[in-house]
Formats: structure tokens, sequence, C-alpha cells
């Protein structure tokens, strides 16, 4: 299924035109890491807070909604640079394990970066939001490692 | 680069780590990851600061707070940026040394730490001695905008590294 899909989007002009342009790809990777930042910066904040670690004078109960909104924006531009990469390379990405692996990891942590915006200032007095604020970073973490080692396996 | 003596770089690169970087097949693509997890962290962290001190974020957050609640884990993942890049480079100094990429980011890393000894030995101390009020100086959020820009133009520079 996935040999396919890559084969029909290597015959797009896109994908052409990335694999002729040579600055696209590196130019879509390091946007696709400053997202990467912008996602981490959130994520910090959103953490800090579910760990209790946030400064007293921090009462402003809306920076975790914000922070996760911040998080969701972010998402948004690491989702379309990372369509932008598949298509310039689908047989690199689509058939890789670590990019399967990867794509069910990020379905996870929007999952908890969602749960993070709707209730996120109950969840700062809850025992739930330090296990969320766990899984948050062991998830955040595998999905870095899984997209670095896309290029070696 | 001319008539410098470069000879030190071959010395580096015949250390027992750094061998041991280069020919493991796992050590390079884990330092890659590291790096990766620690400069996301410190770009997050520190635009963080920015943004608050140009007024654009947590405008209700003191400035000095957020800079205390933030650049101490600022610190520590650079420390681990900075290790993880140096056993890197180590590893095929030579090669490195010739990459215009590498040596802009090298030039871009300065500019930064440059910034940054300006933004704590001059800009911060004159505001934090004048009271340290809600609103940050016109210096720091020029040293400010300028970090946003420094990380941003590292992050380019270092990822074209690996396509020249």
């Amino acid at each position: 299924m996935f040999e396919q899909a890559s084969q029909q989007i290597a015959q797009t002009s896109a994908s052409a035109f990335i694999a002729n342009h040579l600055w696209v790809t590196p130019l879509v990777q390091s946007v696709h890491i400053l997202a990467i930042a912008a996602l981490s910066g959130a994520l910090l904040m959103i953490n800090l807070r579910l760990l209790g670690l946030a400064p007293a004078d921090d009462r402003s109960p809306s920076v975790m909604r914000r922070s996760g909104l911040v998080g969701l924006y972010a998402g948004l531009v690491l989702l379309l640079t990372g369509i932008v990469l598949v298509i310039g390379e689908p047989a690199r990405e689509l058939t890789n394990a670590l990019f399967q692996v990867k794509m069910v990891l990020v379905a996870a942590i929007m999952a908890a970066v969602v749960l993070v915006v709707r209730r996120g200032d109950d969840l700062r007095r809850e025992a739930g939001g330090k296990a969320l604020a766990a899984v948050t970073i062991v998830l955040w973490a595998s999905i870095i490692f899984a997209g670095r080692w896309i290029a070696y396996v | 680069m001319g008539s410098v003596d470069l000879s030190f770089l071959s010395d580096l690169e015949s250390l027992g780590v750094a061998q041991f970087v280069r020919e493991s097949s796992w050590a390079y693509p884990t330092l890659e990851t590291l790096h990766v997890i620690a400069i996301a962290l410190v770009v997050g962290s520190i635009w963080i600061v920015d943004l608050r001190i140009l007024g654009l974020v947590f405008q209700r957050r003191a400035v000095q707070s957020v800079m205390d609640e933030v650049l101490p884990l600022t610190w520590c993942v650079f420390a681990l940026a900075l290790i993880t890049g140096v056993l890197m480079f180590i590893s095929s100094a030579m090669m490195f040394a010739e990459n215009p990429a590498f040596r802009i980011k090298l030039v871009v890393l300065v500019c930064a730490a440059l910034n940054v000894l300006f933004f704590h030995s001059h800009a911060m101390k004159r505001w934090q001695l004048a009271g340290g009020d809600a609103l940050a100086s016109p210096a720091m959020k020029i040293s400010g905008g300028a970090s946003i820009v420094f990380w941003i133009s590292a992050i380019l520079a270092g990822r074209w590294i690996g396509f020249l």
C-alpha cells in the first residue's frame, strides 16, 4: 500500500520540482526544526505547570491553554512542512518503519495537547496532570528520535 | 583557511572518542538526535524570553520572573547542545572545518554569544539597577530581537551542513 502510494507521489510534478531544486529540502527541514523548537517551548511551559514547577507569581490560568494553542499552531506547520518532505522523498518516508512509528506517536501527542487545551486548568490540580506531563515528555523525545533515525534505517 | 595551521584538526580526529563516534554504527545518529532535542529546547525556551522582552507573550507576568523560570533550563540544554556538537565535530573535524555552512554556523554562534554577553553584562544590568520594571528597556528589546534572528540563522546553517 505504502510502496504504491510512494510511487504515485514520486511521479507528480511537485515531487519532481523538489528533487530538481536542491534548496527546497534543507529549507523545509529547517522550518520543520524551527517549528519543533516552538512546540518544545510551548510544551515546556505546559509541563512546568502540570508538574507544579512554575514560579508562584504565575497565577494566570490561561498560560497553559495559550501555550497549548501555540503548540497546535506549531503542529500545523510541522504537518505542512512534513507533507512537503514526504512529497519530495516519498520512498524515504512512507515505506520507512520509523516514519510509520513516528506518525502513531504524533497522533498520541496531538491527543495529549488537545486535552491540555480543553481542560488545562483542571489538570493542573490533579495527579493525572503529572502523568500527562510525563507521557508528553516521553512522546516528544521519542518523536524526535524516530524523526532523526528515519535517515539511518 | 590560508596559512593557518590546521594540524590540530587531525589531532582531534585521532582522539579515541572521535574514532569511536566515527566508527560506531549508533553513536553519530544518537548524538545528532540529542543535538536536535537540545537545540529545540534551547531555541524554544530562549524564544519565550525574547518574546516576553518584546512584549508579545505573557504580558501579565514580570520580565524577571519569566527569565528566572526559563533561563536556568536554557543553560543546561545549551551545555548538552555544545557537548553533542563538539563530539560530532571532532569525529570529522577536517571535513566540518571545510564546510561553508558549518563555518557560517560558527560565525552565527559567536554573534549569538556576544549578544548574550551584551544582554547580561550591559542591557539587563542597567535595567535591573533602574528597578527592573514591567517593561523591558530598548536595549533589551534590540538584544531580544537579535536573539530570535541569530537562533533562526543557526538552525538554518546547521541544517545545511549535511547538504554541502
